[in-house]
């Protein structure tokens, strides 16, 4: 998971982004540090229960050569539109629980503004395109594919 | 050539499956004979996108030169 490569002239994206193991914000953003970076941003995606029916975890099922390929064309172009000096993605496959991380974004910039901007995007983008599928198991022993993704089974 | 899919799809059909039917040529074809086959998921092959191991694939390609075939269904990461 720390293997870092320059992939764009001006930003360091890391290389793996997607982890079967527990993702550590805190860790993360403890490496993540660039001279020239005045703004250093953290999103943690981290999975949360439910007042109308308890979650107890999420289960992400991924197409890892496609995901990773996807996630780290997504950070190259975030990188060249904000002019980012870093940027990492890295999200979760297997079970997750609550309160855990199951993705984490950093961008790092001169100023805040592109920072915030470029890690928004990113987030979206993941959200949206990468081939990731949460799976949501409740206390009540049920279970179904996550409400971004267009299913009718539980 | 295998069929790999993913999520909700894998409640209608195989996880992974060898395609052996020679009338389709195209990832169009694909989707038309998967909708056929597993009519119960139509709706959902409908909105579902296909790949190789590394990129995404228009419908009008074809598809004798790939070893797997991915059926994606929409995202729901994050």
């Amino acid at each position: 998971m720390k293997t870092y490569s320059l992939s764009h002239p001006q930003a360091v994206v890391n290389d793996i982004h997607i982890s079967s193991v527990d993702i550590s914000p805190a860790d993360l953003l403890k490496e993540y540090h660039h001279p020239e970076a005045g703004a250093i941003l953290l999103f943690s995606g981290e999975v949360r229960t439910d007042s109308d029916k308890e979650v107890l975890y999420l289960d992400y099922e991924v197409h890892t050569s496609l995901a990773e390929k996807m996630i780290h064309d997504i950070l190259l172009e975030a990188s060249s539109k904000w002019n980012l000096k870093m940027a990492l993605c890295i999200h979760r496959s297997g079970r997750v629980g609550i309160s855990e991380a199951a993705v984490v974004v950093i961008t790092a910039s001169r100023h805040r503004k592109e920072a915030y901007e470029a890690n928004q995007y990113i987030i979206n983008k993941v959200k949206h395109e990468a081939p990731i599928w949460k799976r949501e198991y409740f206390a009540d022993g049920t279970s179904e594919w996550g409400h971004n993704c267009s299913c009718s089974t539980s | 050539m295998n069929i790999h899919v993913f999520a909700a799809l894998k409640d209608f059909m195989p996880s992974e499956w060898k395609l052996t039917e020679t009338s389709v040529k195209t990832i169009k074809d694909l989707k038309e004979y998967l909708k056929v086959t597993y009519p119960a998921a139509e709706n959902l092959l409908e909105a579902c996108r296909f790949s190789t191991d590394v990129q995404m694939l228009s419908l009008d390609q074809e598809i004798k030169n790939y070893e797997n075939i991915f059926v994606i269904p929409p995202s729901s990461g994050g």
